[in-house]
């Protein structure tokens, strides 16, 4: 039985132990290909820029493009001339444990500060903040020279302050705050100077910024001082323009009614002496027509008023009025 | 035997790389695809896609959702329909000086937008940093270029679109696929360290309004008054005339009536008048007759009943 059973199993051992072996052998060989894929490639991100070194030297930088500027400074550079210049990112290849790779950045880097105290022309003290936004235009150079980012920021730090004060110490605080084509052409000199130093380091400047141009603390106080008295002018001449507009309101108004009454009154005494004229020509015109009966007629009238009660009168015999009464009749 | 298991092993590997390789592009994301590190394409087009897993990478990043970004404050919560938004001032951003050197509390919310995933992942490190740095420049520059009335009252939404136009400036230099939507001043006002001289001119202002109001008042009333009296006093002249007129012609109608009969009669009516005037005063009256011959006072008739006793 048992002989039987042995024989009946080793075939089927027989059997598998290729097979297994063959899968070993795949994951074996697969293994080996993916820890050779690990020693002999590498990837560079879209994002970075690479430098191959062996033995302490660069042997080959992985850029996206291979400006004539690159190939000049590597080609006259005394340690870099035999740098192998590869044009685009992707997969790439290195000799194992003998190549390292290092990356940098091939994107626009910031280059923040603390804001600090400069002095301008007319010797005010001002707080600029100011930032810049830097690339490594050459990773060989930078590799050499700077190698890490830390000592970069140094660098930018240094020529970015000794220039910018250059300039600021050329410009008065006013320009500095508000004059905003000198301040752009101000900018331009700054990054054409840093940059012109910065070559050697393979690294650019494409833009600085002033973030917060501050004044200290002091001049803070005196602003506002001048703000308050601004305002307190502003107010003042509120106040006196409303006295005057409502001065002239007031006196246009007197005049205005002072000239309705007086050409009312001019209107009116125009009116009286019409009526006058009118009454008088009335009279002149009835009383024409006899003078000697009207003359006789006004004088009974006024001896009708005037001889009223209480007077006495003497009366003459021989008066027409007397006549009849005594009989004298001539 | 060995193919059931050699076809497991691989329809696992299959799976699995088909598995890990499913992503998912939501709407309004887009997508770049980077083989070895190299940008191999972009994914503009929403919904479950497939990449080769460990060979190839995405990134994603929304393009259709606005981006905010705040100066010179903070929202520290945001509002619902229960709770209002609560925001908390950043004076050390806030607080900027104008073209005038004044200074101005000035608060701004920028909108934006990616518009290009590439641009945005590929050229610009730390991105959300880089736009905050330009748009704090972009805001105190133009800021700095205008007047403190300009940037207070008469000329925010200028100010708005400077700030704008110069932010999308810088952007487009950095290259960074990024598009300001827009740009909006929230709270501008005077430092708080003024801003009672501030409130006084408000004050003087209305007082301006005031007195002028109270002068026109005065004004409604003088006119009118005025043209009252004018109208009382040129009545009054008509009045008059009309009167002296009438008074003219009702003195005269007598006359003119009496001069008719008059005429009719000439001695015979001044006689008759005569007698009727006299008619008329002579009983009221103290009379004597004298001889006018001799002149004789003596000779007094006294005509009344008098008791007066007339002596020289």
């Amino acid at each position: 039985m048992s002989v039987i059973d042995m024989e009946k199993v080793n075939p089927v051992k027989k059997d598998t132990l290729p097979a297994v072996k063959k899968i070993g052998a795949i994951i074996g060989i697969f293994f080996v290909v993916l820890i050779a894929w690990f020693l002999f490639t590498f990837s560079v991100k879209e994002t970075d820029q690479a430098v191959v070194v062996r033995f302490g030297e660069v042997q080959k930088i992985v850029i996206s493009e291979k400006t004539p500027e690159v190939v000049e400074q590597i080609q006259q550079h005394s340690r870099l001339s035999g740098v192998k210049i590869v044009e685009g990112k992707g997969l790439q290849f290195k000799i194992p444990f003998i190549d390292t790779v290092e990356t940098y950045s091939d994107r626009l880097l910031t280059y923040d500060t603390r804001p600090r105290q400069v002095t301008t022309l007319d010797k005010k003290r001002v707080e600029l903040d100011n930032y810049a936004q830097w690339i490594i235009s050459n990773p060989a150079l930078f590799r050499v020279t700077m190698r890490t980012e830390v000592n970069a920021n140094t660098r930018l730090d240094d020529m970015i302050y000794s220039n910018l004060n250059s300039e600021i110490g050329r410009t008065n605080m006013t320009q500095l705050i508000s004059d905003i084509d000198h301040v752009e052409g101000m900018l331009e000199n700054v990054i054409t100077r840093t940059n012109a130093g910065l070559q050697e380091y393979g690294m650019e400047v494409v833009d600085i910024r002033i973030r917060q141009t501050d004044l200290p603390e002091q001049n803070l106080e005196n602003i506002y001082n001048r703000m308050r008295t601004e305002r307190e002018r502003v107010a003042n001449r509120y106040l006196s323009e409303g006295e005057e507009e409502a001065q002239k309101i007031r006196s246009n108004a007197d005049r205005e009614g002072r000239v309705i009454e007086a050409e009312a009154y001019e209107t009116a005494e125009i009116l009286r002496g019409q009526g006058d004229a009118e009454a008088t020509r009335i009279y002149a015109e009835v009383y024409n027509q006899d003078p000697e009966f009207y003359e006789f007629f006004r004088a009974l009238q006024t001896y009708r008023e005037a001889l009223i009660n209480d007077t006495t009168i003497v009366i003459p015999s021989d008066s027409d009025f007397a006549k009849y009464l005594l009989g004298n009749q001539n | 035997m060995y193919k059931i298991i050699s076809g497991l092993i691989l329809f696992i590997l299959i799976a699995a790389v088909g598995l890990l390789g499913i992503y998912i592009v939501d709407d309004g994301e887009e997508a770049v695809v980077l083989q070895f590190g190299k940008h191999h394409d972009t994914v503009v087009e929403s919904g479950m896609k497939w990449h080769i897993p460990f060979i190839q990478t995405v990134w994603k990043e929304n393009t259709q959702e606005v981006k905010r970004m705040e100066y010179g404050f903070r929202t520290t919560s945001e509002g619902d329909s229960r709770n209002l938004s609560e925001y908390v001032e950043v004076s050390r951003e806030s607080l900027m000086i104008t073209g005038d050197e004044n200074l101005v509390s000035l608060e701004t919310v920028i909108q934006f937008r990616i518009f290009n995933v590439e641009q945005f992942f590929f050229n610009v490190d730390d991105q959300y940093e880089t736009i905050a740095h330009a748009g704090a420049a972009a805001i105190r520059r133009v800021v700095a270029s205008n007047d403190f009335d300009g940037v207070v009252t008469e000329n925010r939404g200028g100010v708005e679109a400077e700030i704008h136009e110069h932010f999308q400036e810088i952007l487009d230099k950095y290259e960074i696929g990024v598009q300001v939507t827009t740009v909006q001043l929230q709270d501008v006002n005077p430092p708080v360290e003024v801003q009672e001289a501030f409130t006084k001119v408000v004050g003087a202002r209305e007082e301006m309004n005031a007195l002028i109001n109270q002068a026109e008042s005065y004004a409604n009333q003088v006119i009118p008054r005025a043209r009252g009296n004018a109208a009382e006093a040129i009545a009054q002249a008509e009045g008059y005339k009309a009167a002296r007129v009438a008074e003219a012609n009702g003195d005269t109608a007598l006359f003119n009536e009496l001069l008719q009969s008059y005429r009719l009669g000439e001695e015979v009516t001044r006689t008759r008048m005569y007698y009727e005037m006299m008619e008329e005063i002579l009983p009221g009256m103290e009379k004597f007759i004298v001889d006018s011959a001799d002149g004789n006072t003596l000779n007094f008739l006294p005509l009344t009943g008098s008791k007066k006793v007339i002596e020289e």
